[in-house]
């Protein structure tokens, strides 16, 4: 008998032959192991997924930072340039702002519900 | 634990392999772990994934002040536990009264289910029936071997009570045995 099993049996006041006995048989059942296990190939297949998650990442960090890029040089462009938005399609964009931050808002907005279904319906294929 | 720091060291310097020595050092801990807290087969192996992710992604935050494997298995039973809540699966919470216990034991059709050949396997179906705390208390204890204050760390109580729920849950299997086994067959 174990010794942790003698001494669940000693604290258990009811503790007779009956209840040593059933103890043997809940303490030969907690050794066993659960029916489920991983399978061979989880630790290349979780490797793989870390890996794919520190590119994705990256990649975002890059988008950033050409995101970022773009935005300073527009502005350095238009320092230097003295550039100003009075012709043509500009001349448009700039009085009818409020409908150009709507479509952006939109396509966002479009983008995001589209992300969202389409994790859903990886969640829950068929 | 020294292992552990040349490990950690390797894993947060992007070596993958170490990364993969880590999961395969750990992967049983967590399969008891979600095997036993998550009743749904199709939702175990995602969470055992998510769990080593988020490991690899928190690793840089490890401090060493326990072992490696005590903080993978605080993990594990936080997203066990996360997931359960998420789904609205209900938490059988540690109900001390005797109305639970005898509700426990009394649980159940002795000669149905005895037609079951296997009694261990009819013990792991009572083990499965147990709150979420008693089932992690003994999984760790029992099948992964972690000390009483390693176990009051991952769940988060003091020793005292892990000790308590050590006693109580395996004393509620016994009665449960009892009652399915009858005097006879356990003489």
């Amino acid at each position: 008998m174990t010794k942790d099993l003698q001494q669940q049996a000693a604290f258990d006041k009811t503790g007779n032959h009956e209840d040593v006995e059933a103890y043997k048989k809940v303490f030969a059942a907690l050794k066993r192991e659960p029916s489920f296990s991983v399978n061979h190939s989880f630790a290349d297949e979780v490797v793989s997924l870390a890996q794919k998650k520190t590119e994705t990442y990256r990649d975002g960090l890059w988008l950033g930072l050409g995101i970022a890029l773009l935005v300073i040089g527009a502005i350095v462009t238009i320092v230097l340039t003295g550039f100003k938005i009075e012709l043509g399609i500009f001349k448009f964009l700039s009085s009818s702002y409020r409908l150009i931050i709507f479509a952006i808002a939109f396509i966002l907005a479009l983008h995001w519900v589209d992300r969202k279904m389409l994790k859903q319906k990886d969640f829950f294929p068929g | 634990m020294t292992d552990d720091r040349a490990l950690v060291s390797q894993i947060t310097n992007g070596d993958m392999q170490a990364f993969r020595l880590l999961i395969k050092q750990h992967e049983r801990l967590v399969a008891h772990m979600i095997g036993r807290l998550i009743d749904q087969a199709e939702d175990r192996k995602e969470l055992c994934q998510d769990v080593f992710l988020k490991v690899y992604e928190k690793l840089g935050e490890f401090n060493f002040q326990s072992r490696l494997s005590t903080w993978i298995a605080t993990i594990a039973y936080r997203h066990a536990i996360n997931h359960l809540r998420k789904r609205k699966i209900e938490i059988h919470n540690i109900d001390e009264s005797e109305g639970f216990q005898n509700q426990f034991v009394s649980d159940g059709n002795p000669e149905q289910e005895l037609a079951e050949k296997d009694t261990g396997n009819l013990v792991m179906k009572f083990i499965e029936q147990l709150p979420a705390q008693y089932k992690a208390v003994l999984t760790l204890y029992h099948l992964d071997g972690l000390t009483y204050p390693e176990i009051g760390e991952v769940l988060n109580m003091p020793e005292g009570t892990v000790k308590n729920y050590l006693f109580r849950a395996r004393q509620l299997l016994k009665e449960k045995v009892k009652r399915y086994f009858g005097k006879e067959e356990l003489l």
